[in-house]
């Protein structure tokens, strides 16, 4: 009888134990199951600042907060700057970006068609944006009649249609 | 000669054998051990993605064999797809209001049983043709608070597991919180002195909510002084609160006027007005003119319309 | 040295270490596709320009409805009239939107079809819908309403 090369079976046992409980260890933990990825993080920042320009695009006209097409209509054109006059003039849409999307940080554009050219101003600076931001936009219409109401200086004419596409950019801080 | 030197164990070999068959039994046959690992598309991430989305952008579908629309709250057995969003036209599929919330619809989906409800927004992993389904809690806030809604809080599935890895997502939107008039200054009549009366009539779904401003200020610190329903004067907070708001921030109030601009917003409890009568509500001032006599008063049911509110929905899924 | 070569005591160590290290390779394997799984579907909703297909739409809506009352408007000040006005300011809305779009390297098309008007007589309550035709392309996701019915009397 040859007993050499046996494993002892206590010893066996004691190993099969060990490693059932390292796997059991590693699946329950968090890193194998679900790797939170920094793409789902960017999903979920462009879903809800998108959201954000939604519900302000969609409040009703009669509530007490300006839509979109208000804020953009009371736009008086002068661009903000960086770091003295952060919101231009539009105060309402900042503070409605502001109570919709806490812990964010953003910053606004308008683009629009004026004469056949592109233009791209800066509305809002809230700052350099950081690594892993996310662009989303959405689109107003103004007429004379919006912008005249809300004191703005479009300077549209009275059959003129201004599209103007308000792009956000928002980074997590 | 026998040489017993360099042997693979024989007890060795059928150990190894047997853990990595003991192994390969357990990945095979324990659901969601390895599943993210090999099922792509059904990942945490996507599912509350997913979900998140169908319940905000979609309106449902409801159909049998003769008729179907998106109003499937009102066929709560023939539900077919379940989505929140509001729809002015129920014949469409087409909705153009996401993230615009329906309180019946919302209501609603609290009834929709469990089996219904996990397989309607695919709240399950398919392994094997087996279905589990995934833990998940969804939920309405404001202000950090779950929303109540026809004294329900809007919340379904089960507590959040503290020691899982769960997935969030959170999304914005506009829910339908009952009736709201709001009144300057100028539109609101009054008998007494300083004092504004409204006309009232009940019964309501969700509580009322008044907003007042561009009041005119006769004299040195103006108040609001208290609310009286029908000669019965109210108390504060059981039968209504009051609370200034500016733009989409809302403030605490103590009831001096500090700005004519300031906007005050009353909340009253809808048990007030549980009868389908007319109620009287007066809301008393001080060094406040109110220019347009009465009565006839100004009707509270003439000028609501519907109150949308910004919340957040919260869909947060674990294995 | 021999006798280094001769003692083979140490075998199964080596063996174990081989297996251990079949076993981390498995392991890493599993790891690295949870984490290629989770890449893909994120992927596929930053991909998927769901927010910008619906924006053209419901922007169009909007604006439908908006130059109908517009083009009612130039008609009682102008002599032209309400289909031409209406035209005219669609054409106008369909360029402006198809260079924003073109910035971001997306080719949109929004289009007049047809204004539906039951007598013929284009009157304020006989515009009820607008039939436009609403293209998108990113160069993956292409979109095509042709056409895209807008009740513009609401």
């Amino acid at each position: 009888m040859n007993d050499k090369a046996q494993l002892h079976t206590l010893e066996g046992l004691g190993a099969a134990v060990l490693m059932t409980l390292t796997i059991l260890t590693i699946t329950q933990s968090t890193m194998i199951v679900t790797p939170q990825n920094e793409l789902a993080i960017d999903v979920h920042l462009e879903q809800i600042s998108s959201d954000a320009l939604t519900v302000l695009d969609r409040n009703p006209v009669d509530s007490d907060q300006y839509n979109l097409t208000e804020c953009i209509a009371s736009w008086d054109m002068t661009e903000a700057s960086y770091p003295d006059n952060m919101t231009g003039n539009l105060d309402e849409l900042d503070a409605g970006l502001q109570y919709l999307l806490p812990d964010t940080l953003y910053n606004v554009d308008l683009a629009y068609i004026e004469n056949g050219d592109l233009k791209v101003d800066n509305a809002i600076i809230r700052g350099p944006a950081g690594k892993n931001s996310v662009v989303t936009r959405h689109f107003v219409t103004l007429t004379n009649e919006t912008v005249s109401e809300m004191g703005g200086s479009w300077n549209l004419g009275e059959t003129e249609l201004r599209v103007v596409e308000v792009r956000l950019t928002a980074w997590e801080v | 000669m026998m040489d017993d030197k360099g042997q693979i164990a024989v007890d060795f070999l059928l150990g190894i054998s047997l853990f990595l068959i003991a192994l390969t039994f357990t990945v095979q046959f324990i659901p969601g051990m390895f599943m993210s690992g090999s099922a792509g598309e059904s990942s945490l991430d996507y599912t509350a993605y997913r979900t998140a989305t169908v319940l905000v952008e979609d309106t449902g579908w409801w159909g049998n064999s003769t008729s179907s629309g998106t109003d499937w709250e009102e066929h709560p057995g023939n539900v077919m797809r379940i989505g929140l969003a509001v729809d002015d036209d129920l014949s469409s599929k087409l909705t153009n209001s996401p993230n615009i919330i329906s309180r019946k619809k919302t209501l609603q989906m609290m009834n929709v049983d469990k089996t219904t409800f996990i397989e309607m927004l695919g709240l399950y992993n398919n392994v094997d043709d087996t279905l589990f389904a995934y833990g998940y809690n969804i939920s309405f806030t404001q202000d950090g608070n779950v929303l109540m809604l026809n004294n329900t809080s809007i919340i379904r599935g089960q507590i959040v597991p503290e020691y899982k890895e769960t997935t969030k997502i959170t999304r914005i939107v506009l829910m339908e919180k009952g009736t709201i008039a709001s009144f300057t200054g100028d539109d609101l009549t009054s008998e007494l002195v300083n004092t504004a009366t409204i006309n009232i009539t009940g019964p309501f779904v969700e509580n009322i909510t008044i907003q007042i401003c561009d009041l005119n200020f006769t004299g040195l610190s103006p108040m609001f002084l208290n609310a009286s329903l029908d000669g019965t004067t109210l108390i504060q907070p059981s039968n209504y609160t009051v609370c200034k708001i500016d733009g989409w921030e809302k403030s605490s109030f103590n009831g001096s006027l500090s700005s004519p601009t300031d906007v005050l917003s009353f909340n009253f409890d809808k048990e007030l007005f549980s009868s389908s009568s007319e109620y009287r509500l007066d809301l008393e001032f001080r060094n406040v003119t109110l220019p347009t006599p009465g009565p006839p008063f100004i009707d509270y049911n003439d000028w609501n319309s519907t109150h949308y509110e910004p919340a957040y929905l919260v869909v947060e899924v674990w294995e | 040295m021999g006798s280094l070569r001769k003692d083979t005591k140490g075998q199964w160590i080596a063996l174990s270490g081989l297996v251990i290290s079949l076993i981390l390779i498995g392991l890493a394997v599993l790891a690295n596709q949870a984490i290629l799984a989770g890449y893909h579907s994120s992927n596929a909703a930053l991909e998927f320009p769901k927010e910008n297909i619906r924006e053209l739409n419901l922007h169009t809506h909007d604006n439908a409805r908006m130059i109908r009352s517009m083009s009612f408007y130039i008609n009682s000040t102008t002599n032209e009239t309400v289909p031409d006005a209406f035209d005219q300011l669609f054409d106008n809305y369909s360029i402006q939107m198809k260079k924003l779009y073109a910035v971001h390297g997306e080719v949109v098309d929004v289009s007049m079809v047809s204004i539906n008007s039951t007598t013929g007589k284009y009157t304020m309550d006989d515009i009820d819908m607008v039939l436009v035709n609403i293209t998108y392309d990113d160069g993956i996701t292409h979109y095509v309403a042709e056409p895209e019915l807008i009740e513009v009397n609401k």
